[in-house]
């Protein structure tokens, strides 16, 4: 046993009996990737096919009577939709501008006339542009209106005995190719893009609340003389620090894991589509151990570096938030790199942060990419040692006591 | 033994330039010997102990506790001395005992010489009653038990106090006063830094009187009371800053 294991079992120890620490590396990780899966699955439940039927709200049909608007509302009514008549367009006007529709139906006043002319026929979509559920809603519509102009022209082709199939040039094919290996279905939203951020900003945040007083507590505390002035070397009170903050970062982490594994067990509407095709494989989990590692180590070591720099627990503070910035900025870009040829671009395995991300989130999805891999563990191994180093040399100085 | 030859330790401050926070400080302390450090506050008394345990780089000078450089040989000399202050405080969350076995790892005891010591101490600093407690919880006496039972949990040869009854009322202060005569018996090297004059005319064998780094007179307390032609501790002292002040002659 030498002096870092010694440094090391009394910090974890102190650390633990903290409530603040536990707090941070137990309770909040659980708790915010709980509150999110439940967010995600309501979305989930409310978005998918077992939520609530949308509202169309229709002028001048009411599905009641063979016409051709009235074909379209029961279209509307089979597709899970709620048509609700409105008197006329100037309401369903003042409506949407209130907000209390979202989406109405209006048809050109010779609707039915063009249609059986076999002529183009307007249905006006009324929404507001600036409402995201407005948008939602139109385009829910515009997929019923092509399924009904669709319908339309094959019994127009019928009855002329000509086979529909005639008109069809070429016709979407769906096929799902996913890696050998992962769930056909891939990822949900919340396992592929919230996931990996959570699990790598977790590992900064979950250290941060400790690692102020780390060292910029004891020399407020007094405490950094006396253990300054043992003879166990300075560099191994710093990696024995160092070990101890890297293993809080790494606990917090973890911690996102546990929340996530209880999510899909709560009784939630949709809980099940929180962890998506398959859940985590064991591969993927070999690779977000291998890729959390270093990343807790690299964060471990900035934020030891920056307790000893500063002179008291509230510049640490201070310092640290800013610093929290720097780690958030590339892990909330990570959110939408997904959506971009960004996500396979070699660059992005060299930067810190923005590397452990996107790799993980491969391996969630089943891309087990070496290269990318082996970089960004390296790199952050790497980035790792030389704060590390950096840490050390500090501790080496007068003016570590410096308060 | 403690022996300091010439030491000196200069700041570069950005306002004032060169600090010379300690200038040629010679004096020697032997085993069974407390030496006293006396001087106002920032006379350069702290500076000298830092120096002596290692925790800062002299200027230049030597310094040698035990015979050993502590330019050479930093960790022996570390491993050697016992420091204790009132500014020093505990860790919160760790129990009485706890803290006495953190400590006497750092100091490399182990298994059952370690307990055995642990034992020892706690027996003779009363700390039984309070050794499952949190730090934090203790009362500033009880603490002050524990400080002293962290300082000699290895039983150095070389006991450092600086300001060791500072902000302490008069019965822990009596406790402690005790305790470095006690190590003084058994042979201890002991320096006291303090600005209490009472406290010197007590415990201390010589004393180096300190001012503005330098030193203004060594000796026994009645060879610095003659040096300054003074009856009483106080005025010598003063009347020796005075003089290193240019204010009089001796």
């Amino acid at each position: 046993m030498n002096g870092t294991s010694v440094v090391y079992r009394k910090e974890i120890r102190d650390l633990l009996r903290d409530r603040r620490v536990r707090t941070a590396i137990f309770f909040g990780p659980m708790f915010l990737v709980l509150l999110l899966s439940t967010m995600f699955s309501l979305l989930a439940d409310s978005l998918g096919s077992g939520g609530a039927p949308r509202k169309v709200y229709v002028v001048g049909a009411n599905g009641s009577s063979q016409t051709p608007e009235n074909d379209l509302v029961k279209l509307l009514k089979k597709d899970k939709t709620e048509v609700i008549p409105l008197p006329d367009d100037a309401t369903a006007r003042a409506w949407i501008r209130q907000g209390k529709v979202h989406v109405a139906l209006e048809f050109e006043p010779d609707f039915e006339t063009r249609i059986q002319a076999n002529q183009p026929s307007k249905v006006h979509v009324l929404f507001n542009p600036s409402e995201p559920t407005g948008q939602i809603a139109a385009q829910g519509v515009q997929q019923t209106i092509e399924s009904f102009d669709k319908d339309h022209l094959k019994a127009m082709l019928t009855s002329k005995n000509i086979d529909p199939a005639t008109a069809e040039t070429a016709v979407y094919d769906e096929v799902k190719v996913t890696p050998k290996g992962a769930a056909p279905e891939g990822p949900s939203e919340f396992m592929g893009q919230f996931l990996p951020y959570m699990l790598v900003i977790w590992a900064f945040y979950g250290g941060m609340s400790s690692s102020a007083e780390l060292v910029a507590g004891e020399k407020e505390k007094n405490t950094l003389e006396t253990l300054l002035i043992s003879p166990v070397l300075r560099s191994q009170v710093a990696f024995g620090k160092f070990l101890a903050l890297g293993s809080i970062c790494l606990l917090s982490s973890i911690s996102c894991l546990v929340g996530l594994a209880i999510a899909p067990l709560l009784p939630l509407p949709g809980a099940h589509k929180i962890m998506g095709g398959g859940g985590v494989s064991l591969e993927a989990a070999g690779v977000i151990f291998l890729i959390i590692l270093p990343a807790a180590a690299l964060y471990a070591s900035i934020m030891l570096a920056v307790s000893a720099y500063a002179r008291n627990t509230r510049e640490a503070g201070t310092q640290l938030s800013l610093l929290s910035f720097v780690v958030l900025m590339p892990a909330l870009f990570s959110q939408f790199i997904g959506y971009t040829d960004y996500a396979n671009a070699e660059w992005v395995a060299f930067v810190p942060v923005l590397d452990s991300v996107n790799t993980i989130r491969h391996a969630l999805e089943g891309k087990f990419l070496p290269s990318e891999i082996w970089i960004t563990f390296l790199l952050n191994c790497f980035l790792a040692a030389i704060t590390v180093w950096f840490a050390v040399r500090l501790f080496n100085q007068e003016k570590i006591l410096g308060k | 033994m403690v022996r300091t030859e010439n030491l000196c330790k200069y700041f570069s401050d950005g306002k004032n330039g060169l600090v010379r926070a300690v200038d040629g400080v010679s004096f020697e302390a032997k085993a069974g010997e407390i030496h006293g450090l006396l001087g106002a506050n920032g006379a350069g008394k702290t500076t000298v102990l830092r120096m002596l345990s290692t925790i800062l780089r002299p200027t230049s000078g030597q310094a040698f506790i035990n015979g050993i450089d502590v330019l050479n040989d930093p960790q022996k000399v570390r491993a050697s001395i016992g420091f204790m202050s009132t500014s020093t405080a505990l860790y919160g969350r760790l129990k009485a005992i706890e803290m006495l076995r953190y400590f006497g790892e750092l100091y490399g005891l182990r298994g059952k010489v370690l307990e055995a010591r642990i034992d020892e101490i706690v027996e003779k600093l009363q700390i039984g009653e309070f050794g499952d407690r949190y730090c934090e919880k203790l009362s500033t006496g009880q603490k002050q038990r524990v400080s002293i039972g962290r300082t000699i949990i290895h039983d150095p040869a070389v006991l450092f106090f600086d300001e060791p009854t500072a902000g302490l009322d008069v019965l822990m202060a009596q406790t402690v006063l005790e305790f470095i005569e006690d190590a003084r018996a058994k042979g201890k090297t002991v320096i006291l830094c303090t600005h209490i004059m009472t406290e010197v005319e007590r415990l201390c064998d010589r004393l180096t009187v300190i001012h503005e780094g330098r030193v203004g007179a060594a000796g026994t307390v009645a060879e610095v009371l003659t040096q300054a032609n003074e009856v009483s501790l106080e005025k010598a002292f003063l009347k020796i800053v005075r003089h290193q002040t240019g204010q009089v002659t001796l």
